[in-house]
C-alpha cells in the first residue's frame, strides 16, 4: 500500500510507454490491441482507485497514503489523498474508460491517440494527488497538452486551429498560475501544500498570507480556473473544440477541466486564500451565475448536438461551483459529488453522441427526431441522462441538488434561490435536448432504419447511468469519505472569514 | 409491506419497459399488470390496517440516505390513515388504467400487430404510481422533493411514450418545466425549514412549526402545490397534455390531484393562517374549466378540461384541512374519469363520429356510470339511497362543507362541471351522426373491458359505501343536498345545451377561452422568443466575434508556423532520438518514483 497513489497515477503512463515501445503499425490488429490495452489500463486504474476508496479511512484527519521523496534540484515528490481528492480521483478514473469507449470509432493512428489519452489521465490524476506546488503545477497545466494533441490531430476540419485556440486561452492562465504559486512558495518558504493548507509553515512566522496579498494571489489563479471550468468570458474555446474534435477529446477536456477547476478552488483558494475568496466572493458568484445563464441560453438555441453538449457542459459546471462557493460542508460535499455526477452524465451523453453520429452521419438535430419510436431503450437511457442535469431522483444528481440548495442557505438565501433558478434553466436545456433528439415524428428514412446500440455502447451508457444511480441511492459511498474533509474545510473557512487576522 | 409495494411497482415498470421485451409483449404486460394489482391489494391491506389502528402515524425506515454536515436524511415512509388511503386510491386507479390500456384504450388493430402500446402504457403507469407512492409516503422534505421531481418526470414520460401527437409532446415538455418549478420550490421550502429547524423530517418540523418563517414557506409550498394543480391561468400545457389516452389522462389527473393534495396537507402546519389568494385561484379554476370544456373541439379535450374542476375542489378541501373530502373526491373522480375516458377512447377507435357510440352498449354504460358518479347526481330510481354515498356526492359535500366564503362559487362550479360532463356524454352517445368511419374497427368491446368496467362500477359503489360509513354523510353547507341539486341542474342544462341548435360547440365561448384565459400562453411564447433571440446573440454573435476578433487571427498566424516546425521536426533525423529520449526519461522517472527514490 506504500506506493498506491503512485501506482494509481502512473499505470496509464506505463501503458502508454508500452504502447509507444512495443506496438508497431496501424493495421486492424494493431488498432484493436491498442484499444484493448487502453481498456485494460484505464480499467486497472479504476480498480486501483476503488482499492484506494476501500482502504481510505474516513475517520482519519488529514492526508493518507502520503509518499514523500526528495528529487534532484531540490524538488520534492509528495503525493497524498484526502476526502476531496479521493472523490475527484474516482470520477477521473471512472470517466477515462468511458472516454475510451467513446473513442472506439477512431480508425487512424490509434496507438498515438491512445498514448495521448493515457498520458492525459496520468497528468490529471497527478494534479489531484500532488501535495507539492511544483508537481501540482506541472501536472495541472501539462494535462492539457496531450488532450489538445488528441483534439487537434484526430478531429475534423479546423480541429488543429480549435485546439490551438484552447492553448492560447490556457497559456496566460498557466503563466499566471506559475507566477502565483511561485509567489506563494516564496512567501511561505515552502512548496508543501499540506503545510500551506494548515497554515503550519516551517518558517514558523506569518501563518497566513496577508489579506490583500490573498486577493491578488486568487486573482492570479482566476484565469487558469476560469478557462478550465470554463467561465465566461474565457469559455469561447469550448464550442469550437466540441464542433471539430473527437467526442472523447471534448469529453476529457470538458469533463476533467471542471474537476481540475473545482479542485483548484477547494485545494488552493478555500483553505489557503480564504480572505481573498471572501473579498472576491460576490464577483465570483456573480460570474458563475452569469456564465451559467450565458451557457444555458446558448445551449438552448444550438442546432447541433455537439454544440448543445459543449454549452451544457459549461452550464453544468456552475452547479458544483456555486455549491463550493457557499463554503459550507454540505456545499463542498455537493461540489465533489456534483463534479463526479457531471463527469458521468457527460460521459453517457458523449457516448450517445458518438452512437447517433455513427448511424446518422450527422449531429444536426434536424437529422434526428422520433428516435424514441425506433429505439425506445436508447431513448430511455438518453432521457435519464438528460434529466440527470436537473436532479433526477434516483441518480447522484438529486443528492447534489439537495445538498447544494441546503448548503447555499448557510451562505445566503438568495444563493439558494439562484441555484434553484439555475437548475430550472438546466431543466429547460436538458428537456429541449432530449426533445430534439428523441421526440417528434419518425419522418426521416435514416432514423427509420438506424441500427440499435451495440453491446459496447449499451455497456458504456449503462455503466455511466448505473454509477449515477448507485451514487444517487447510496450517496454515502462517496459522502462518507468526502464528508470529514469537507466539514474540516468548511470549518477552517468559517473560522478564517469570521475572525480576520 | 410498504417496501414490497414499492418494489412491486418498480419491478412492474421495469418488466414492461423496453428492457423487458425479452419476456415477450403479452407476458411482460400481464406480469406487470399482475404486479400492479398485487401492489394495489397490499396497499388496501396497509390502508385498512392503518385505519383500524389507533396508534397514530407509523414510520417505516428503509435506509440512511444523504448525510453531510449537520444533515442526516433517510429513506423512510410515514404511514398514517390519510397517506395510506391516498396510496391505495392511486394504485387502484393505476391498475384499472393498466387494464383499460390493454383493452378499451387501445385500438384492436394495434393490439393485433403488436405495437407495444399496452406494454408502454403499463410500464409508465407503474412508474407514475411508484413516484406518487414516494411523494405521499415521504417522511422528510428531501424525499418529498425527490418524489415530486420523479412524479414530474414520470408524467412527462407517460406523455412522451404514449401520445403520438407532437402538440402533446411539446405540452409535456412545458408541463415538465412547470411541475419542475413546483418541485424545486418545495426544495427551497425544505432549505428554509432546514435553516430554521436544522431538520428535514416532517415529524420534527411539524413540532417546530410555530417557529418557522411562515411567509417564504407559504409562498414556496403554495406555488409548489399549485404547479401540480394547474390552476387558471397556468394550465394551457396541462389541458393539451391531458389529451392522452383516456385511461392515462384519468390516472394523470387523479395522481396529480393526490400529489397536490399531499403538498397542501404536508404544508398545512407551516402555511399562513388564511391563504385566501390560493383559495380564490382554485375556486376560479373550478368555475372556469367546465366552461372551457364546453368550448373544446374534441371529446378528449372536453373531458380533459372538465377534469380540472374536481381536482381543484379536492385541493380546496386539502387547503382547508379536510383531507377526507379531498381523498373521497379524488377517488370518485379517478374512477369516473377512467370510465368516461376509456369509453370515449373506445368510441373514437371503433366508431369515429359523434353519436355512433350508442351502438357500443358497454362503453355507453361505462360513460354513464362515470358521469353519474362524477357529478354527484345519483339516479334515485336506479340506485336509490346508494346515490347519496357515491364518492362524487360525498367528496363534493365535504368540499362545500368547508368552503365558507367560497360556498356559492363552488356550488356554481359543481353545476358547470355537471353540465360539462353530461354534455360530453350526450354528444358521444346520443348525438345525431351515426355514420361509421370506413377504417373503424367494428368489433365489440373486449370481454376484459366489460369486466373492467363492471369492476370499476362495483368499486365506485364500494368506495362510497366504505368511505361513507367511515366519514358519515357529510353536510353540504347552507343548501341541503347541494351536490345532488347541482348535478340535476347540470344535467338539465346539458339537455338544453344538447337540444338547442347552435348551442353545441359553445361557439360564443370559444373566443373567451382562446383569449384571456390563455394569456400566459402568449407570455410563454414571448418569453421563448426572447430567450431564443438572446441565445442566438450569445452563441452566434458574441462568442463567435470574441473568437474571430482575437483568437482566430492569432491562431491563423501561429498554426502555419507550428505546422512548419512540426514538419521539420518529423523530417529531421533527430526526431526518433528525441522522442526515444523523452520516453526513456518518462520511464526512468516512473521507475525511480515507484522504487522509492
Amino acid at each position: 500500500m506504500d506506493n498506491l497513489l503512485s501506482i494509481l497515477t502512473f499505470i496509464p503512463l506505463l501503458a502508454a510507454l508500452i504502447l509507444a515501445v512495443f506496438l508497431r503499425g496501424d493495421d486492424e490488429a494493431a488498432q484493436r490491441n491498442a484499444k484493448w490495452l487502453a481498456v485494460t489500463a484505464t480499467g486497472a486504474t479504476f480498480l486501483v482507485a476503488l482499492i484506494l476508496w476501500g482502504a481510505f479511512d474516513p475517520a482519519m484527519d488529514g492526508f493518507q497514503f502520503v509518499e514523500e521523496r526528495a528529487w534532484p534540484l531540490g524538488l520534492t515528490y509528495k503525493v497524498g489523498v484526502d476526502g476531496l481528492s479521493l472523490g475527484l480521483c474516482l470520477a477521473v478514473a471512472g470517466l477515462t474508460p468511458l472516454a475510451v469507449a467513446a473513442s472506439w470509432r477512431i480508425a487512424e493512428r490509434v496507438r498515438d491517440y491512445i498514448i495521448a489519452l493515457l498520458t492525459a489521465e496520468t497528468f490529471i490524476l497527478g494534479a489531484l494527488l500532488s501535495l507539492d506546488l511544483v508537481f501540482f503545477a506541472i501536472f495541472l497545466e501539462g494535462a492539457l497538452v496531450p488532450l489538445l494533441v488528441m483534439a487537434g490531430l484526430w478531429g475534423g476540419k479546423g480541429a488543429g486551429q480549435a485546439a490551438l485556440k484552447v492553448f492560447l486561452y490556457a497559456l496566460p492562465g498557466a503563466v499566471l498560475l506559475i507566477v502565483t504559486l511561485a509567489t506563494m512558495a516564496n512567501n511561505a518558504a515552502t512548496t508543501d501544500m499540506d503545510a500551506l493548507m494548515r497554515h503550519n509553515l516551517p518558517s514558523g512566522g506569518e501563518s497566513r498570507f496577508p489579506g490583500g496579498l490573498q486577493t491578488w494571489l486568487l486573482l492570479g489563479l482566476a484565469w487558469s480556473l476560469a478557462v478550465k471550468l470554463p467561465l465566461w468570458p474565457l469559455h469561447a474555446w469550448l464550442p469550437g473544440l466540441a464542433a471539430r474534435a473527437p467526442a472523447a477529446a471534448t469529453l476529457m477536456v470538458a469533463g476533467t477541466g471542471a474537476i481540475l477547476g473545482l479542485y483548484m478552488l477547494l485545494r488552493l483558494a478555500v483553505p489557503m486564500l480564504p480572505m481573498g475568496l471572501m473579498d472576491l466572493w460576490p464577483y465570483a458568484t456573480g460570474l458563475a451565475l452569469f456564465s451559467f445563464a450565458w451557457a444555458a441560453l446558448a445551449a438552448y438555441v444550438q442546432e447541433r448536438m455537439r454544440g448543445a453538449l459543449a454549452y451544457l457542459a459549461m452550464a453544468l459546471a456552475a452547479i458544483p461551483l456555486l455549491a463550493a462557493l457557499s463554503g459550507s460542508a454540505m456545499g463542498i460535499d455537493a461540489a465533489i459529488l456534483g463534479a463526479a455526477a457531471r463527469a458521468l452524465t457527460l460521459a453517457g451523453l458523449f457516448v450517445a453522441l458518438t452512437m447517433v453520429e455513427a448511424r446518422l452521419r450527422s449531429d444536426a438535430f434536424e437529422a434526428m427526431g422520433g428516435i424514441r419510436l425506433r429505439l425506445p431503450g436508447f431513448s430511455i437511457l438518453l432521457m435519464a441522462l438528460c434529466y440527470t442535469c436537473f436532479g433526477l431522483p434516483g441518480t447522484a444528481a438529486f443528492p447534489v441538488l439537495a445538498l447544494a440548495v441546503l448548503g447555499a442557505f448557510e451562505a445566503h438565501a438568495w444563493l439558494a434561490v439562484a441555484l434553484v433558478l439555475a437548475v430550472l434553466g438546466l431543466g429547460a436545456v436538458a428537456a429541449g435536448l432530449y426533445r430534439q433528439i428523441a421526440l417528434g415524428d419518425l419522418l426521416r428514412e435514416d432514423v427509420r432504419t438506424m441500427g440499435g446500440m451495440d453491446a459496447r455502447e449499451r455497456l458504456a451508457m449503462g455503466l455511466a447511468l448505473g454509477a449515477l444511480v448507485l451514487l444517487g441511492l447510496i450517496p454515502g459511498l462517496l459522502l462518507d469519505r468526502t464528508g470529514p474533509a469537507a466539514a474540516a474545510l468548511a470549518e477552517s473557512y468559517a473560522a478564517a472569514t469570521s475572525a480576520p487576522e | 409491506m410498504e417496501l414490497t409495494i414499492f418494489l412491486a411497482l418498480l419491478v412492474a415498470a421495469l418488466v414492461s419497459s423496453p428492457f423487458g421485451r425479452g419476456l415477450g409483449e403479452q407476458t411482460a404486460t400481464f406480469a406487470a399488470t399482475a404486479l400492479g394489482a398485487l401492489a394495489a391489494l397490499l396497499a388496501w391491506v396497509v390502508c385498512i390496517g392503518t385505519l383500524g389502528d389507533d396508534a397514530g402515524p407509523r414510520s417505516v425506515f428503509i435506509a440512511p440516505w444523504i448525510e453531510s454536515g449537520t444533515l442526516a436524511s433517510e429513506i423512510a415512509f410515514e404511514v398514517d390513515g390519510v397517506s395510506s388511503l391516498s396510496v391505495a386510491i392511486a394504485l387502484t386507479i393505476a391498475v384499472f388504467a393498466q387494464l383499460y390500456g390493454a383493452t378499451l384504450s387501445t385500438p384492436k388493430t394495434l393490439r393485433r400487430v403488436g405495437d407495444c402500446r399496452a406494454m408502454r402504457l403499463v410500464s409508465s403507469t407503474a412508474l407514475l404510481a411508484s413516484a406518487a407512492f414516494v411523494v405521499i409516503f415521504a417522511s422528510g422534505t428531501l424525499l418529498f422533493g425527490a418524489g415530486l421531481i420523479a412524479f414530474t418526470v414520470a408524467s412527462a414520460l407517460i406523455l412522451d411514450f404514449n401520445v403520438r401527437s407532437a402538440g402533446a409532446g411539446r405540452a409535456a415538455a412545458r408541463g415538465l418545466l412547470v411541475c419542475l418549478t413546483g418541485a424545486l420550490l418545495s426544495l427551497l421550502a425544505a432549505g428554509t425549514l432546514f435553516a430554521a429547524g436544522d431538520a428535514v423530517s416532517f415529524e420534527v418540523l411539524t413540532s417546530l412549526a410555530g417557529d418557522m418563517p411562515a411567509r417564504p414557506v407559504t409562498l414556496a409550498l403554495g406555488l409548489a402545490g399549485l404547479a401540480f394543480t394547474a390552476p387558471v391561468p397556468f394550465l394551457p400545457w396541462a389541458l393539451k397534455a391531458s389529451e392522452a389516452p383516456g385511461a392515462l389522462a384519468a390516472l394523470l389527473s387523479t395522481c396529480a390531484g393526490l400529489v397536490a393534495v399531499t403538498v397542501f396537507l404536508r404544508a398545512q402546519p407551516f402555511l399562513e393562517p388564511d391563504p385566501v389568494v390560493l383559495e380564490g385561484l382554485i375556486a376560479v379554476t373550478a368555475i372556469l374549466m367546465p366552461l372551457a370544456s364546453l368550448a373544446q373541439q374534441s371529446a378528449r379535450a372536453r373531458l380533459a378540461a372538465a377534469a380540472f374542476a374536481p381536482v381543484a375542489l379536492a385541493v380546496f378541501s386539502a387547503l382547508n384541512g379536510n383531507a377526507g373530502a379531498a381523498l373521497i373526491l379524488l377517488a370518485g373522480h379517478g374512477v369516473a374519469l377512467l370510465l368516461m375516458g376509456a369509453a370515449l377512447d373506445h368510441v373514437a377507435n371503433h366508431a369515429g363520429e359523434a353519436g355512433a357510440g350508442a351502438e357500443h352498449r358497454g362503453a355507453q354504460a361505462a360513460a354513464l356510470g362515470g358521469a353519474i358518479s362524477a357529478t354527484g347526481f345519483g339516479v334515485p330510481v336506479l340506485l336509490g339511497p346508494l346515490a347519496l354515498v357515491l364518492p362524487g356526492y360525498l367528496g363534493q359535500a365535504g368540499a362545500l362543507a368547508s368552503a365558507e366564503a367560497f360556498y356559492w362559487p363552488l356550488v356554481g362550479a359543481l353545476v358547470l362541471h355537471a353540465l360539462a360532463l353530461w354534455a360530453i356524454y350526450l354528444d358521444a352517445f346520443h348525438g345525431r351522426g351515426k355514420k361509421k368511419r370506413d377504417d373503424a374497427d367494428t368489433d365489440a368491446e373486449p370481454i376484459l373491458s366489460r369486466v373492467t368496467s363492471g369492476g370499476l362500477l362495483a368499486l365506485l359503489i364500494a368506495f362510497g359505501v366504505v368511505l361513507g360509513t367511515i366519514t358519515g354523510l357529510p353536510g353540504s353547507g347552507p343548501l341541503p343536498g347541494a351536490p345532488l341539486l347541482a348535478g340535476v341542474a347540470g344535467f338539465l342544462l346539458a339537455l338544453l345545451f344538447h337540444r338547442v341548435p347552435g348551442a353545441r360547440g359553445a361557439a360564443p365561448l370559444r373566443p373567451v377561452f382562446e383569449g384571456p384565459i390563455f394569456l400566459p400562453e402568449i407570455f410563454r411564447m414571448g418569453l421563448e422568443t426572447a430567450l431564443r433571440s438572446l441565445g442566438r446573440l450569445v452563441s452566434d454573435r458574441l462568442d463567435k466575434s470574441l473568437l474571430e476578433a482575437v483568437f482566430d487571427p492569432l491562431s491563423a498566424r501561429l498554426l502555419p508556423g507550428l505546422d512548419r516546425l512540426s514538419g521539420q521536426f518529423n523530417a529531421s533525423r533527430a526526431a526518433p532520438w528525441v522522442l526515444g529520449a523523452a520516453v526513456a526519461a518518462a520511464l526512468l522517472v516512473t521507475l525511480v518514483t515507484l522504487a522509492g527514490g
